[in-house]
């Protein structure tokens, strides 16, 4: 049977001001899975990413991680991995290396452990000739990698990633995206990537649920959740934009009755090819 | 607002100290906790002496450890120079006419006569002279290391971990912030029309400072979350140790005897 690594029970969460940013949310992740929270701004992703590490205790509900209710534990530092939306806030140490030292020095392991440790993220992230650099010198896709090797050298069974792709050209979010890839060739890691762009998650991730003013109104299969434009158009959300461009080219010509909406590039190249094949054997 | 992106680019041009800190120049290759003492001991001459001979031999060996450190000669003078007037100035201009002396000239002003002694002008200028020793002295060890290598050193010297954590913090972030007020002060640029009035140009710089404080706060919160993420207990651990090698030992001699000399100057001179 899969081992249940979060749940929420009927979680909600209110800021000092008052404002409720999450609501009744009930949901559970299970080892190695990959989950994808979407949903506009403003609609509590972050905050349920927050709840999730056990940086911030629901105002109700429970939430527990290993079984156990998530507090200020050891276990969950250890375990749980967040990489913050904005990778200034994540580096704060005079250089890179320190920075990707933070967390392992202070689960108190020995120097060498953690030099290795730094040099196995940094090797991971392509980062290795910015170790000494200080962390204002490097670019928003360097940063952005930075962020995700402080979090990798400490090693967690769960990583969790707020809108990874933000403020990142199309190279460094294509490298971003090989990184994550690799990442998820490891049966153990969960993976949970809270985001509202929806272009790079079909073939990354197995589940998405639907976020929208702290209310889960979706749930289920990529192809079922992110490819549904109803749902995507009540979120204020587009599908990933291979899928609309072929949802467009599908209600313009009936005929051609496509199998299957594609949502990736690979998807996409074979039901070209589909196509093609199909025209020249018709002509 | 042009010029207070002028000022906020040019402070951080002052500030950013780490353009020459990565090289490979004589200090470089000292050890940082070393160089620290050297300067200090530097520093305490400079302050142990009251005649200007041994400042310029200080302020000679200062100079040329920059030079032997690759570190450009004008740039160097230039940025140590520029700090002197901020420390130097209040108490070193009333000196020429405070002082009881033999008179060097008068100025008279409407009715008012004010007397330039010779002593005073000596006093000024071994103050100034004092003064600028001092801040190149500094401005040496900063330009040749690592700033994290000198929060290390903190470390070492057992200065409390909360002000090394607050100065490390202040300094990876204040570029940061330069650069979020920057933007800010060409936003506010791009939207003004015509010209602000002085009242106008204060109250819209109090907002900018305030918004600049609510942001701050907030980017603390978020990098307290995120240390707090990584396990933060309260303390940044190191994760280097200290290593000092025969050349270091020498360095360390060889400005022991400069300090040593430049108060041999002074009390040799007046013993005689």
């Amino acid at each position: 049977m899969s081992e249940v690594v979060i749940e929420l029970k009927d979680v909600g969460y209110a800021y000092p001001d008052g404002f409720v940013a999450i609501n009744g949310v009930n949901l559970w992740v299970i080892k190695g899975e990959r989950l994808a929270i979407v949903g506009p701004n403003g609609a509590g992703k972050s905050t349920l990413l927050m709840i999730m590490s056990g940086l911030f205790s629901p105002s109700k509900g429970n939430v527990y991680v290993f079984g156990k209710a998530a507090t200020e534990s050891n276990r969950i530092r250890k375990s749980v991995g967040v990489v913050f939306q904005d990778p200034d806030d994540q580096l704060f140490c005079p250089t890179l290396s320190e920075d990707v030292a933070f967390g392992p020095l202070n689960f108190g392991l020995q120097k060498e452990h953690v030099s290795a440790r730094v040099a196995d993220a940094l090797r991971v992230m392509r980062l290795e000739r910015y170790k000494d650099k200080p962390p204002h010198h490097l670019s928003a896709g360097e940063k952005k990698k930075a962020a995700l090797a402080t979090v990798l050298a400490m090693q967690p069974e769960i990583l969790l990633l707020d809108e990874p792709t933000a403020n990142l050209d199309p190279r460094s979010r294509h490298e971003l995206e090989g990184i994550l890839h690799e990442l998820c060739k490891n049966p153990n890691m969960t993976l949970i990537i809270a985001t509202h762009d929806t272009n790079f998650l079909p073939g990354l991730v197995d589940r998405a649920l639907v976020l929208n003013t702290g209310h889960i109104i979706a749930e289920g299969s990529v192809r079922n959740v992110l490819l549904d434009p109803r749902i995507m158009d009540e979120a204020n959300l587009e599908p990933p934009i291979i899928a609309r461009l072929f949802h467009l080219v599908a209600e313009k010509n009936r005929e051609l009755m496509l199998e299957s909406i594609p949502s990736t590039v690979d998807e996409a190249l074979y039901a070209i090819d589909r196509l093609i094949g199909r025209v020249k054997s018709a002509s | 607002m042009a010029t207070l992106r002028t000022f906020l680019k040019t402070f951080e041009a002052i500030i950013y100290v780490e353009r020459y800190s990565t090289s490979n120049g004589l200090l470089h290759k000292i050890d940082p906790g070393v160089k620290l003492c050297c300067v200090a001991g530097f520093i305490v001459s400079a302050i142990s002496v009251r005649t200007v001979a041994p400042l310029i031999l200080l302020l000679v060996a200062v100079t040329a450890l920059s030079v032997a450190s690759r570190i450009p000669l004008k740039f160097f003078l230039l940025r140590s120079v520029i700090f002197v007037p901020v420390f130097a100035a209040v108490i070193a201009l009333p000196l020429p006419f405070l002082t009881p002396g033999a008179p060097l000239a008068q100025i008279r002003y409407d009715g008012l006569v004010a007397t330039i002694t010779a002593e005073g002008t000596y006093r000024a200028a071994q103050f100034t002279l004092r003064v600028l020793v001092c801040v190149a002295s500094l401005i040496l060890l900063v330009l040749t290391t690592r700033t994290s290598e000198l929060f290390h050193v903190m470390e070492g010297f057992r200065v409390p971990r909360v002000f090394v954590t607050m100065t490390s913090l202040t300094y990876r972030f204040i570029f940061l912030f330069i650069n979020e007020a920057y933007r800010m002060a060409l936003a506010r640029e791009s939207r003004t029309i015509t010209g602000m009035r002085w009242l106008e140009a204060l109250r819209s710089l109090a907002n900018m400072v305030s918004t600049l404080f609510i942001r701050a706060y907030e980017r603390g919160e978020r990098v307290y979350l995120a240390m707090n993420a990584r396990a933060y207990a309260g303390s940044f651990e190191s994760p280097g140790g200290i290593s000092i090698a025969p050349r270091d030992w020498f360095f360390a001699a060889a400005s022991f005897a400069v300090s040593l000399a430049a108060l041999s100057v002074e009390y040799l001179r007046l013993g005689c």
